[in-house]
This record gives structure tokens, sequence and C-alpha cells, in this order.
């Protein structure tokens, strides 16, 4: 993390070399999270271009104090959700099925599992909450820690905690019922 | 609830693991008391992880990472052009009070410019009279010549007076003080003028190897002043040297010939009637041929470095010697550049000081109480330099006859 700090600090000096080492590392996960949550490939693509652009223009007014850039980063991408989600106002809705799969090698197996999960991951989503949705986002694309998503969903790390259990166990049952 | 907390925290140890690539299996044999709680949620979190292998379009990647590019190099340039602005900025400001400072002196030099001349009339309470003050500095700082920089004074002078009578018709008692202040600041600079050749045409005559003149063999104390350059000239040359002014004997050098020190100086004495505007019109056009000279002699502190050479004939009463005709007085030879000088300056004194205390005096009959005091106090500061450039004028006329 102290590479990354340093590059943080060199980006706030306006360094383009810095900037782009940023881009190169959280480009794919941004898109990911935001990708997951409001389900539309376009309004995801044009969503992290948007996340990336802030980084640009407001790197400047992060200041580290103990959290780290990943953190700060996710929140300019949740913010943006949740205000897409606030004008849409209905429930996030995803063409999974459209997202690309990763290139996991010639073996149809495996790409009809993926398909699969991915398709029951879809069906099953719709019926999480927004927080519920948002947790499973940011721990399983993101990949963040409870501390990330306590300070990325303004909670605390034993409500993320409760909230990713609930998350769970509610997808867990939604793929029970698609799977009847 | 608290069995949930603590099954919370083992859920959250074992996505942590399965995130990191661990299996379930392994998790759950680390919890075999909540392994069966544990295992569907472990299973769902995992089948939810393969989301996080979701790509974007690479023909998305590219337009992106294009766009971001291009912002990038957007914002270089506007770091670029704000640095450039910048050095561009402090490089003008930098520059500009140099302009600035060229501009006032050309405009000084040339006697132009609205600001300047608009300010040249203005009075103390007036908001370009600080201009007007410091451009009158910048034009005694730029004169090298002697009597040009003498009739500067005198004029400056004369603008005090114009104030001290114009603040003493508004019953300024202050600030005629401080105008009177300035005066006598003008008028002690016309009298190191006056005095500024004396300490060393006494040095120069003491150190005369030949008595050059008829007062030098009562100043005594010939050999107190330092050797000067004419010491080393041969006899033959000290003819010569004679003739010229003591300015130039100052600045002779073994090196220098006879011929190098005959400099000519303006020799336009003034008629004494002439007003100082007058007067600097005229002579401000004279050529100085040796400012180096006269400068280096005008650094001297003539009043504060009393001359060596006594002077017993000089008994000087201001007016009154004036009204006897001694502004008019050209007792020397007028083609001796030396007493020539000093009878411009003379002159230049005298008609400035006529004037100054005619003036004066009018404003201090017309004055209230409140301003008199500070009129008398110009008036008299005024006669005691006066009396002074012109015993230091009379002092100089002494050694070089």
């Amino acid at each position: 993390m102290q590479d990354e700090e340093s590059l943080v600090r060199r980006a706030q000096k306006q360094d383009t070399q810095a900037f782009a080492q940023l881009y190169e590392a959280y480009f794919d996960r941004i898109y990911r999270y935001i990708a997951l949550r409001i389900r539309n490939e376009m309004e995801a693509e044009d969503m992290t271009q948007q996340v990336f652009m802030k980084m640009l223009h407001s790197i400047s007014s992060y200041k580290s104090q103990g959290v780290p850039f990943s953190s700060w980063i996710y929140r300019i991408a949740h913010n943006q959700v949740v205000d897409f989600l606030r004008q849409q106002n209905k429930k996030a809705t995803v063409d999974i099925e459209g997202l690309p799969l990763p290139d996991t090698g010639d073996d149809p197996q495996h790409i009809m599992e993926q398909q699969i999960d991915i398709e029951g991951l879809k069906k099953a989503t719709q019926n999480l909450t927004a927080a519920q949705q948002e947790v499973l986002s940011l721990r399983f694309t993101g990949e963040l820690s409870i501390a990330q998503c306590a300070e990325i969903m303004g909670k605390t790390e034993g409500a993320i905690k409760a909230l990713q259990h609930s998350a769970v166990l509610a997808l867990r049952k939604a793929l029970a019922v698609k799977e009847l | 609830m608290n069995q949930n907390v603590k099954f919370e925290d083992i859920l959250n140890i074992c996505l942590e693991r399965i995130l990191k690539g661990e299996t379930v299996e392994a998790c759950l044999l680390s919890y075999p008391d909540q392994a069966s709680q544990l295992e569907p949620l472990l299973r769902t979190a995992q089948a939810a992880h393969i989301a996080s292998t979701i790509q974007p379009r690479a023909e998305f990647k590219a337009r992106a990472r294009y766009e971001f590019q291009s912002a990038l190099r957007e914002m270089e340039e506007k770091k670029s052009r704000r640095r450039s602005w910048f050095n561009w900025h402090w490089q003008w400001r930098w520059q500009s009070g140099w302009a600035i400072a060229l501009i006032v002196v050309m405009v000084v030099v040339a006697g132009g410019g609205g600001t300047v001349v608009a300010a040249s009339n203005s009075m103390p309470d007036e908001a370009l009279y600080s201009v007007k003050l410091t451009t009158e500095k910048v034009q005694l700082a730029i004169t090298t010549a002697e009597i040009t920089k003498a009739e500067l004074n005198a004029k400056f002078a004369d603008r005090r007076t114009d104030e001290i009578i114009y603040l003493a018709t508004k019953d300024d008692a202050q600030e005629v003080q401080n105008v009177a202040e300035l005066l006598n600041s003008n008028l002690e600079n016309l009298t190191q003028i006056t005095g500024a050749n004396i300490e060393m045409d006494a040095q120069t005559a003491n150190s005369e190897p030949q008595p050059l003149l008829a007062a030098e063999s009562t100043a005594g104390g010939g050999d107190s002043g330092p050797q000067m350059g004419v010491a080393a000239v041969p006899p033959e040359e000290s003819n010569t040297v004679m003739a010229v002014p003591k300015t130039t004997i100052a600045a002779v050098t073994p090196n220098d010939s006879g011929a190098g020190v005959m400099a000519p100086r303006a020799t336009t004495p003034p008629a004494a009637t002439e007003t100082p505007e007058t007067t600097v019109a005229d002579t401000g056009e004279a050529p100085e041929q040796v400012p180096m000279a006269v400068a280096k002699s005008a650094a001297a502190p003539a009043i504060t470095s009393p001359p060596q050479t006594p002077a017993p004939m000089v008994t000087v009463n201001s007016s009154l010697q004036v009204e006897k005709g001694l502004s008019g007085g050209n007792t020397g030879s007028a083609s001796d550049p030396e007493l020539a000088r000093i009878e411009t300056l003379r002159s230049i004194i005298i008609a400035n000081f006529e004037n100054r205390q005619a003036r004066l005096e009018e404003a201090l009959e017309n004055a209230s109480p409140s301003v008199r005091p500070a009129i008398r106090q110009a008036i008299a500061q005024s006669e005691a330099e006066f009396e002074k450039a012109l015993r230091n004028l009379e002092i100089a006329e002494n050694i070089e006859k």
C-alpha cells in the first residue's frame, strides 16, 4: 500500500504516469462493481468513465488520514450508482447475460457453469435490497474489506457484517427458489 | 443475538479466506460446530464471487483508456500553460519594476507626461503631491551636472515656497512646518553644492609646489592635506594646470597630459535677475564637460567638513549685500571657468533667495497667528542656508584667486 500511497501523492501533483497506473489498477474493479449494481452495460461503461474523470479532477481533495485510496474511489463509484438509481427510481436491473465473461479457456463445461451461475445470480439478486446488493458487489466484485465497505456505505463494520450475512442468506434463498 | 454476532464474524472470516482462494471445505474444517450453517452460505458466496470475473468489453476498455489519456494530456497542457503564465507573470512583474522606473526617468528627462506635469502643480493636500516629490527626487538623482543640480534645487525650493504660501492661506500650521523642512532640505542641497569644492580646493592649494594664490600664503597648514595629483605634475606643466578648474586638477594623475585636463566648462553666467525657471531652461542645455569630477566633489560633505583654508575677507550679511550689488559682483575673471562656476552658483542662489524671502515675508504678514511661527522658521532657515552658501562661494573664490 506504500506504493499506492506514493502513486496517489504523485497523482496529486498532476503526475500523468501516476494517474495512468491508478487507472489501470482500478478500472476493471470499478467497472465490475458498477455493472453488478446497475445491470445495464452501457450505463455501467459510461458511469465507469465518469468515476475516473472525477478521480482525475478531484484527487487533490483526497486526504489519506487512514482511509485507503481504494475506499475513496469506490466511494465515488458508490455515489454515482446511488445517484443513478435514484434517478431511475426503480430497482436496478442488469442484463448480466450480456456481460462478457473472462477468458476461461476452451473448457465448455466451465463456461457453462459460469453462465449458469451468472444467470442464477442475475435472477437472485433482483430480489435483494439495494444495501444487500451493494455489500455483495463491494465484497465479491471489488473484494473490499469490511472496514472499506463500512467507509463507503457509511455504516459500522458490525452493520456491514450483519448486512453481509443477510445478503448471502437472501441470495441463497433466492437461488434455492430458482432451482426449484 | 450474541450467537448471531459471533456467527457473522465467523462467516466473515470464512468469506475472507474464500476471497483469498481457499476452498469452502477448508473453512468448514476450521469451524466444525458451525459447518452445517456455514456451508450453504459459503457456497452461495462462492457462486456470487463468480461475478468478480466480469470484464469490461475490450472495445470499451480501449475507448475509455484513450479518453482518459486525452483528459490527462489536456490537464498537462493546462498545467504547462499555467506554469508559463506564472513564469511570464513573475518575469513581467520583475521587469515591469525596471520598466516603470525607466519610463519615469524618460518622462522626467523629456519633461513631459500628463501625470508628472499634473503632479508638478499639485499641492501637499492633493493626491499627486507624492508623485511631485518623487519626480523631483528622480530629477535630482539623474542629474550629475553641478550647476543644473543647483538650479533644480533652487527651482524646487521655489515650489516649496509656493506650497508654504498656499498652506498658510489654509491655516495649516503643521503642514507649513512639514513643507518648511522640505524647503530646508533643498536649501541644504544648494549649500552642499557651493561647499563641495572648498575642501578639495584647500587641499589642492596646500599641495601645490608653487604659491598659486595670494591667499594660500596665509592659508597655512599646507603639510596637513593629502598629496594630490598636481604634486606629481612636472613644473613645466604646473603653469598650465594653474588655469584649469580645481575639479580638473583633482583629476590629474601622473599619466595625464596637460591637454587632457583642459576640459572646457560652460561659462554662461546668467543674469542675477533671472528667475530660477529661466535659468534652468538655459543652463540645462549647457554641456558640462567634467561631470565626474564635479560629481565626486558634490559628494563631499562640505558643511560637515569645514574648509581648511580660512576666509578672513568673507563677511556675508545676506540681503544687505544683495542690495549692495553682490549678486552682480563678478570680481573674478570670466575667462576662469572655476570663477565663472562660482559666479553662476552665486547668481542662482541670490536670485532664488531674494524671490523666496520677499514672498515668505509677505505670507507672514498675511498669515494667521497660528501659522506664523512655522513661516518664521522657514524664513530663518532660508537666511541661514543662504549665508552658508554665500560664505562657501566666497571661500572658493578667494582660493581660486
